[in-house]
């Protein structure tokens, strides 16, 4: 028997465990502080525990409004249970993301056995799998926050699971439409991946489906079931579906228009319309942009060297991967294309392919939040690249590799991102409440700029304010800026002004007002607290007139 | 007598792509010397030639030698380069002039394994002077960002970047619609002609620890063989047999005509009114 299949439990717990001392290690304060978002979700789930209604009063949504992005809520109900035990804090807000990263780890596992069942090596692959994703930046980034997409994929990958598992038992197929309906409210890149995975598996196994077709009837139905109060929800309101992808699509920004205007321009009005048209498209230019956006993400500088530069997703210096991944993921990949069945090779290119494409028809790429579910065939492809090893010296000095490229990581994610780069988590709110309530009771407003990020959450949720009056008292236009997020006013004694003009307060100030000013914003001395980062440099500043 | 005259016509095509308005387009600069610009284009037309006989070289059939070529003709890099005066242009016909000589005489004595172990020692000389002498200027991560920004899609089919002020950037080294091809062409040499890919992957370290990169267009030496992946991936693709891919791949050549028509149009209308302002910015022989 072979090696790994015999050994293949203790292998998979020593792996299960490293991946949960990893990801639940000092979960509260690495990341370094709570990003708006995971403070808005606890939040609500807060909100929801104590009133059954969101923060904007809206009875068991089905979508969270949150800053007018309309979050998915199934993280929040996630979060429900721990806040109710553990209470409103950062470990109950992110623990749900990793205990199903943990999950996500065992089932990729499970996965790849059921995928390749009729490979010889397939526990070599699927332990070599789990390891991968047990370890990867990627993956450790997202489940160690509340960023949706961790618990995304964990229903994904049970969903596609249960649907194999279905092939041979009915009643994991009726399980598996209910995770693909349930995992709608995961993420919104999911409304797109899910319904094309499920398309992709029917057509898959359609030899089977066609033989027995009412297989399928019931299935069907649970998973109509399962999205119904999406659909009704949609009824009411577009955006519950669709959130902010209108603001961050491809066809909202206006690069390719005025591409294609600047172009028509030089041919000059002499030039034939049907010619003009025939070069100057937008089919083509789209085509060309939308292309653009899904190959960027096989871009080597953001898979092994820098990574996603949009915060709060960057690991400092390092890249979503590993850079020895680089050349296993290209050895994997061709032994998928060459040395996989037809089934599982169509399986996971499938699934990479339909894995980028919502972030490809938005104008923010390379993304490695919208396309992390990709992350299931890339960790395939690295593992399957790396069991092609069987030289025992070769596999000591790759082991080496992989443990200095492993040491580097984890040197900069669980030291040097608190340490150098506090503020793409948004750092020092927390301290700016505490130090505001213990003050507050001596003015009669508090005026904090709203510049980083979105103040007023943080407020809520480290004063555990009362949702319920909350809801009655709070202040918004509900207009939306020019990235679709709608701001709130303020709240109680509290002001959030949008765009606060400093010079203009200093003139005229208001009595018996805390002013709360990122040191962005003022140099100005006079202060009379000051919040900094772990570096020393000053974050927010605390003034009085 | 067909595939020669095939030849023929794919080496006609080659010159009209490369000669036609060639003193007008790209605009001239002050340094322009138009017989630097013709022999350039010489160079590319007989590159077009050299890569019908490196795929036979490769033991690849006629008909796949042919595409070889034809793919090189319309190779929107070879293009830009072959009608301005470029060294590397001029330098890749020497090289795989020398090539095709070398492969004939090493494939018949049959020591390929040794040639293969002896390519690594010849190209490292000179990407190891220029790390020596130039090494504060090109520390690993740089030699690894160039390598990354060679091979990746961006500059590979949408922008290529390699010639700022006076290239053609709207356009990656080759079309988008090659890339499936490219993909089978890759697959296929990876289980069978190694040395192509070897000489691919060696020509990429070698590019990427120029001091001058990207703008030293050493990348620009490895087009050849792009071509001759990208005509066996063509090739090979014809031998399916399935209706699906063979709907696909019709869809694709109809691409590959599309974005050629493109080219044409944007380098003859477009790429001169780009360019011209940045004539005072070019130095050198343009």
């Amino acid at each position: 028997m072979e090696f790994f299949k015999r050994k293949r439990f203790t292998f998979i717990f020593l792996i299960l465990i490293f991946a949960a001392i990893i990801r639940f290690y000092r979960l509260d304060t690495i990341p370094g502080s709570l990003y708006t978002d995971e403070a808005n979700q606890g939040y609500n789930a807060f909100s929801l525990l104590q009133t059954g209604k969101d923060e904007h009063g809206f009875f068991s949504p089905v979508s969270l409004r949150s800053f007018g992005d309309w979050k998915p809520p199934l993280q929040t109900w996630l979060m429900m249970p721990f806040i109710k035990f553990i209470g409103l804090t950062e470990i109950a807000v992110r623990l749900p993301s990793a205990i199903l990263g943990v999950a996500s780890v065992y089932l990729l596992y499970l996965f790849i056995i059921i995928l390749l069942s009729d490979f010889k090596y397939r526990f070599r692959i699927a332990l070599l799998s789990a390891w991968s994703l047990a370890v990867s930046p990627w993956h450790i980034l997202e489940s160690r926050s509340a960023m949706l997409v961790a618990v995304a994929i964990f229903f994904l990958l049970l969903a596609v699971y249960l649907f194999i598992k279905g092939i041979r038992n009915k009643i994991y197929l009726i399980l598996s439409f209910f995770t693909f309906g349930f995992s709608l409210y995961a993420y919104y890149g999911l409304r797109v991946v899910a319904p094309l995975l499920i398309l992709q598996l029917l057509v898959l196994y359609r030899q089977r489906f066609l033989q027995k077709p009412h297989h399928l009837f019931l299935p069907l139905v649970v998973l109509v079931l399962s999205v119904l109060p999406l659909i009704a929800g949609f009824t009411r309101n577009r955006d519950v579906l669709f959130g902010r992808a209108r603001t961050v699509s491809v066809f909202y920004d206006r690069g390719v228009k005025l591409k294609q205007w600047e172009l028509m321009t030089q041919d000059g009005l002499e030039a034939p319309s049907i010619f003009v048209r025939f070069y100057h498209n937008k089919a083509y230019l789209y085509l060309r942009q939308i292309s653009a956006n899904f190959l960027s993400h096989f871009d080597g500088r953001y898979l092994f060297l820098k990574g996603d530069t949009v915060q709060p997703f960057q690991i400092p210096n390092t890249g979503i991967m590993y850079l020895p991944d680089g050349l296993f993921l290209i050895i994997g990949g061709v032994f998928v294309l060459t040395g996989f069945g037809q089934l599982p090779k169509k399986m996971l290119i499938g699934w990479l392919i339909i894995s980028l494409i919502p972030a490809a028809l938005t104008f923010m790429v390379p993304t490695s939040n919208r396309t992390f579910n990709a992350l299931v065939p890339f960790m395939v492809m690295t593992a399957a690249g790396l069991s092609v090893l069987r030289n025992k010296r070769a596999i000591f000095v790759i082991s080496l590799v992989y443990m200095a490229a492993t040491g580097y990581f984890f040197r900069q994610y669980f030291i040097n991102l608190n340490s150098y780069h506090s503020d793409w988590w948004n750092y020092g709110w927390r301290e700016v409440v505490m130090q505001t309530a213990k003050i507050s009771s001596k003015y009669d407003n508090i005026i904090v700029a709203d510049i980083n990020g979105m103040p007023y959450i943080y407020y809520l949720f480290y004063n555990r304010y009362d949702p319920g009056k909350y809801q009655t008292e709070a202040i918004r236009t509900y207009t939306a800026d020019q990235f679709g997020f709608e701001h709130v006013e303020g709240f109680d004694k509290f002001l959030f002004p949008n765009q606060l003009d400093w010079p203009q307060v200093k003139r005229s100030p208001l009595k018996n007002t805390l002013y709360i000013v990122p040191a962005s914003l003022t140099a100005d001395t006079g202060f009379f607290y000051e919040v900094k980062d772990p570096q020393g440099l000053a974050l927010f500043r605390f003034y009085e007139f | 007598m067909l595939p020669i005259l095939t030849l023929y016509l794919i080496i006609i095509q080659s010159a009209l792509l490369r000669l036609w308005k060639i003193s007008s387009v790209p605009p001239q600069t002050e340094n322009t010397v138009i017989i630097l610009r013709i022999f350039s284009a010489a160079a590319g037309i007989l590159l077009t030639w050299i890569v019908f006989y490196l795929a036979k070289q490769f033991n690849l059939n006629r008909k796949t030698a042919l595409l070889s070529a034809w793919v090189y003709s319309v190779f929107p890099w070879a293009i830009e380069q072959g009608r301005i005066f470029s060294s590397v242009n001029l330098t890749a016909v020497v090289l795989f002039l020398s090539a095709i000589f070398l492969l004939k005489y090493l494939f018949k004595k049959n020591n390929t394994k040794l040639i293969l172990r002896l390519i690594p020692f010849v190209f490292a000389v000179i990407p190891g002077i220029w790390y020596i002498k130039f090494k504060f200027l090109l520390p690993v991560t740089s030699i690894l960002n160039n390598l990354f920004i060679l091979i990746s899609p961006n500059l590979l089919f949408y922008r290529n970047i390699t010639f700022w002020w006076g290239g053609l950037k709207e356009f990656g080294i080759m079309f988008l619609s090659f890339l499936p091809f490219l993909i089978t062409g890759i697959i296929k040499s990876i289980t069978g002609r190694k040395f192509l890919l070897t000489s691919v992957v060696w020509l990429l370290f070698f590019s990427a620890f120029s001091p001058d990169f990207p703008e030293s267009r050493l990348f620009y030496l490895s087009v050849p063989l792009w071509s001759v992946l990208i005509g066996n991936g063509i090739a090979i693709s014809f031998r399916l047999k399935d209706k699906f891919y063979k709907t696909l791949i019709i869809c694709l050549l109809l691409f590959i005509i599309y974005e050629y028509a493109q080219l044409l149009h944007y380098y003859f209308r477009h790429y001169p009114i780009s360019v011209s302002g940045n004539l005072d910015k070019i130095h050198g022989i343009f």
